[in-house]
């Protein structure tokens, strides 16, 4: 739900050394239109549509069908992760938050660049952040996957706020 | 691969809500496993490992749906 502001911050850290990629996993809501994948050619078929429609620049890659990097980085669907020069991890996101993903790439790959002018030495920090609930956009986003997508979250409730009264496309 | 590509949202068995197979995962400071994937636009396959020789790579998980 964040992939047009994170193409954004592509563009904008491009020129400070950062390259952004698109990790594509398997389906989070699969549904109708977007049903649970079953091979790779179905994997690039709805990476290239995902690309197309929300105009994804930064390069897509795709995942194994049995989610080998998808696990090895923790299995969550929308996760970002900042790995530094040497696979140094800098940051890692359950959730990705733009505004938290700017933050991250200004402060951990920020210092690690100026670390040795600067006189820099790693720390390390957690901390919970919190995100909007998007219910609303959630909906609306998944009426391009379909129905189900829709129901498994918000049930009949769910259906009727998407297509109205009569509760389907 | 079934149980992976699950047919309905929340997978079984997964604590899908929850962050615990995020803390499984490796930790900040230290070095980020090396895996392949292919690239949509040349079908080639690709290394992580590629992209951390001169610079910094953002990664951000997903799927269209």
């Amino acid at each position: 739900m964040a992939a047009e502001a994170m193409e954004d911050i592509a563009e904008v850290y491009a020129d400070r050394s950062v390259r952004s990629v698109f990790v594509y996993v398997r389906e989070a809501h699969p549904a109708e239109n977007l049903p649970p994948l079953a091979s790779m050619e179905q994997k690039r078929d709805h990476a290239r549509q995902f690309r197309k429609e929300q105009k994804i620049k930064r390069p897509i890659l795709l995942d194994d069908m049995t989610g080998s990097c998808h696990k090895a980085f923790g299995t969550l669907p929308n996760m970002t992760w900042l790995i530094g020069r040497g696979g140094l991890i800098l940051y890692k996101a359950a959730w990705t938050r733009p505004d938290d993903v700017v933050a991250a790439l200004n402060e951990s790959w920020g210092g690690y660049q100026r670390r040795r002018e600067d006189s820099l030495m790693p720390a390390y920090s957690e901390r919970m952040i919190w995100r909007a609930g998007e219910d609303d956009r959630f909906i609306e986003l998944s009426k391009r996957a379909g129905p189900q997508a829709i129901e498994e979250m918000f049930g009949k409730d769910g259906l009727k706020q998407a297509y109205g009264d009569k509760g389907k496309p | 691969m079934d149980d992976y590509n699950y047919q309905h949202f929340p997978p079984t068995g997964e604590k899908a809500d929850k962050f615990e197979t995020f803390f499984d995962a490796p930790n900040v400071g230290t070095i980020a496993p090396d895996l392949a994937l292919e690239d949509l636009e040349s079908g080639e396959p690709f290394h992580l490992k590629d992209f951390w020789k001169s610079g910094a790579v953002l990664m951000e998980f997903g799927s269209y749906s």
